[in-house]
């Protein structure tokens, strides 16, 4: 069984590489990663699950990093915004004008690329179910569909 | 951020959880079983909880099983609600684990879902309606036990116990269904109403949470929907009578608006399933 109690020096596989860090037992993975790793690119929104801000890949999977632990995370493959490099979906972006401040954007990035990964031919329905729990405050969402069906 | 500190235990075997749980609890810690972790790191950051000790049940095997065996389909408690849904081997459960957002259902557990703090519990509705065992865990060892027997409102667990699965009949799961959920305003705010009816030997029963403020599966109300003296426009009133419980009435919905959706829920129901 593996107990941690105070600091732990940890050992995470973010973008491709072996990160080493220290940690808390009780810090987020969101605080890890921009405060510990400087990975900025991942967004501090409401801290509460609620707007997707912080959305990363765990796994290929999307995931509120503000709503995980960073210990949680050893052994699994990390993927931040960091870590997609002119990716279909980031060109897509741009070309629809899927957004506008760009705070909520590198979240629903990251959220879409999963997306696409598992249904590359999405139907509205389906990007509205993935996307649902990314807010937008500037852009209406049609500039992000528009992205995703345009990939 | 959460501004204390915990201690953090990653069992891989039943045995190790407790024994976690017992050591934090003799250290004097506040110690919680740890699934997803939305709610406890949500609660945590804001001050409404303060865990001493979370013990990660996800790489306990008993606690991630989805597979059928012996006639039944079983779902670990530390399943993330998109692989129960995914699983699909039980309908109505799939349809009500459609909570929250696609993002946050990749991390939130079938057993934090039922066994947190949170009062909606949906996704026990079904468990409720299909003959569900629990098996839980403690520091008196293993046990089986039929779910309405440890649920009254909440799961209601010994302490140091943790809830391993849930397994239903795979007959009960092929049998019709119906679902409502009723919210304010999107489909993410929590509920005003879910509702659940399944038809099980000719016979309807159902489950609802949100209305009265907590899940409700109650033999009286099932009576009223299956009295075939009572006329079928009459059942829906006299349902929610019987089951002599008070609707809850609050900023997110008065009692009178939740009533009028419970009663049409039901009467949806009868019509789709009588």
């Amino acid at each position: 069984m593996i107990t941690y109690r105070e600091y732990v020096a940890l050992s995470l596989h973010i973008n491709g590489e072996d990160r080493r860090v220290v940690v808390r037992p009780a810090d987020t993975l969101l605080h890890v990663l921009r405060d510990g790793l400087g990975l900025t690119g991942t967004k501090v929104g409401c801290e509460n699950g609620d707007c997707g801000a912080c959305t990363v890949l765990v796994d290929g999977q999307p995931v509120k990093s503000c709503m995980v632990l960073a210990v949680e995370m050893e052994g699994s493959e990390i993927t931040t915004i960091e870590g997609l490099h002119d990716t279909a979906i980031q060109r897509a972006f741009i070309q629809e004008n899927g957004f506008q401040c760009g705070y909520c954007t590198s979240g629903f990035i990251v959220n879409a690329y999963a997306l696409l990964k598992a249904h590359p031919n999405p139907d509205s329905d389906t990007i509205r179910t993935w996307l649902e729990g990314n807010l937008c405050r500037c852009t209406g969402y049609e500039g992000i569909e528009r992205a995703v069906k345009a990939v | 951020m959460i501004p204390h500190n915990l201690v953090y235990y990653r069992p891989s075997s039943l045995e190790e959880a407790v024994a976690a749980y017992r050591e934090a609890d003799e250290a004097g810690l506040d110690t919680f079983y740890y699934g997803g972790g939305t709610e406890i790191l949500t609660f945590a950051r804001r001050g409404n909880l303060k865990p001493g000790a979370v013990i990660d049940i996800k790489h306990i095997p008993e606690c991630m099983a989805l597979r059928e065996e012996g006639g039944r389909c079983l779902f670990g408690a530390g399943l993330p609600l998109n692989a129960v849904i995914e699983g699909g081997s039980f309908p109505l459960l799939s349809r009500a684990a459609v909570i929250v957002d696609h993002t946050v259902r990749n991390r939130l557990s079938l057993g934090g879902n039922i066994a947190g703090r949170l009062p909606y519990r949906e996704t026990v509705l079904p468990f409720l309606l299909a003959d569900a065992e629990a098996r839980l865990v403690g520091p008196d060892g293993e046990r089986g036990v039929p779910l309405r027997e440890v649920f009254d409102r909440r799961l209601k667990l010994e302490s140091g116990e943790l809830l391993i699965s849930l397994s239903v009949p795979r007959a009960i799961t092929e049998t019709p269904w119906f679902y409502r959920r009723r919210v304010r305003k999107t489909r993410l705010d929590y509920p005003v109403l879910t509702a659940c009816f399944v038809k099980v030997e000719g016979q309807i029963r159902a489950a609802t949470t949100a209305a009265f403020g907590f899940p409700v599966w109650s033999p009286r109300f099932d009576d009223v929907l299956n009295d075939g003296a009572i006329p079928v426009s009459e059942r829906p009133a006299r349902a929610i009578d019987a089951a002599g419980l008070r609707i809850a009435d609050n900023a997110r919905a008065s009692a009178a608006y939740r009533r009028a959706l419970l009663e049409s829920a039901i009467g949806e129901a009868l019509d789709a399933l009588l």
